[in-house]
């Protein structure tokens, strides 16, 4: 699994727009497009600097009941994905 | 409010006209001018000669125009032939709004919206059938679709050059394309709303009338007015506004997509 600290709270960078097009959605910053799927963009939205990466695996996994394990594997990919794509930084922590 | 008289004497300037129909719109109609707004008026006709017998008609592209004056308030006509109008409805209605890959942008001309949007909010004072019968040749949602997406690509030209100045430190530049983004957000979300009068100098009254109804709309006039007033005049300021700028605009346009 990525090295993901799941105690960070992750926040959108102001460059990226996300835009939905023709039933699907993209993460778009300037020549750089990226699809998401329901829970990337799902786990995108919770990106607001207020909730943990731990805390959006529990909020998904109630909303795509999915068991918990699957759900934080799913979210820290993302997480890992979005970060190292500098769609994202850690502005918060919660602990 | 204008008096009965007032449009009598109105219709008694295109008396002489075969008008299929009149109808009053612009700000006087959507309670967005003042005292001293000009008054337009709208004649369908067969065939643009046919307001030939009026003196100081010019014309002006697709329609003709002649300017009077009425108690001492102006009044601009506007001539529309019916082929015109059914040209204007075929373009909007072929514009390829389902089509991912074809092209949108400005499909309609300036003079085409115009003519839309005051069809769709006119008050008709002469054959009130045959005004609702020409504004059956239209789809009025269809066409708030087509403003909304049409003015999100101005949205994200604007996004995307304002990041591209930013990346270059073109600081300046980016804080005031910054501003447009989210002059154009904001009119996507008024055009989302079904306010589909495109007067940017209108644009403020128009969210905080929104805003009366609307919450989110009422927090975007907040935020929208704070961000029109004052672009700071430090480097450190301006960054910062770029970036609540862009958040801004991004938060705006999620929530007409969502």
């Amino acid at each position: 699994m990525q090295q993901v600290d799941i105690s960070k709270c992750p926040v959108k960078l102001f460059y990226v727009r996300k835009r939905k097009h023709h039933n699907k959605v993209y993460l778009i910053h300037l020549n750089r497009i990226f699809e998401l799927t329901p829970f990337s963009e799902a786990v995108w939205d919770l990106c607001g600097g207020q909730i943990p990466v731990s805390g959006m695996a529990t909020v998904l996994a109630s909303r795509f009941q999915m068991n918990m394990e699957d759900a934080m594997e799913d979210v820290i990919r993302n997480i890992f994905f979005y970060r190292n794509n500098q769609l994202i930084q850690y502005d918060k922590y919660t602990g | 409010m204008l008096s009965v008289s007032f449009y009598e004497k109105v219709l008694a300037v295109i008396a002489a006209v075969p008008a299929q129909s009149v109808w009053i719109s612009g700000s006087v109609v959507e309670h967005l001018g003042n005292a001293a707004s000009d008054v337009d008026v709208f004649v369908a006709v067969e065939d643009r000669a046919a307001a030939s017998v009026l003196p100081l008609t010019k014309i002006n592209g697709n329609f003709d125009i002649l300017i009077s004056f009425v108690e001492g308030r102006r009044v601009d006509y506007e001539f529309w032939s019916q082929d015109e109008i059914l040209r204007i409805a075929a373009r909007l209605h072929a514009i390829p709004l389902n089509d991912a890959g074809k092209n949108i942008l400005n499909q309609l001309s300036g003079s085409d919206t115009d003519f839309v949007h005051r069809l769709k909010t006119g008050w008709p004072v002469m054959d009130k059938a045959r005004f609702n019968e020409i504004q059956s040749w239209f789809d009025f949602n269809f066409y708030k679709d087509y403003l909304v997406a049409n003015t999100i690509l101005y949205v994200d030209d604007a996004f995307d050059d304002t990041v591209g100045m930013f990346d270059n430190k073109d600081i300046d530049c980016a804080a005031l394309r910054a501003r447009f983004t989210v002059e154009m957000s904001v009119d996507v979300l008024l055009y989302s709303n079904g306010i589909t009068n495109d007067k940017a100098k209108y644009r403020i009254k128009k969210l905080k009338t929104l805003g009366e109804s609307n919450d989110f709309a009422k927090d975007v006039y907040n935020r929208f007015w704070q961000l029109q007033s004052k672009i700071p005049g430090s480097l450190k300021g301006k960054i910062a506004y770029i970036q609540d700028a862009l958040k801004f605009s991004s938060e705006i346009i999620e929530s007409v997509q969502h």
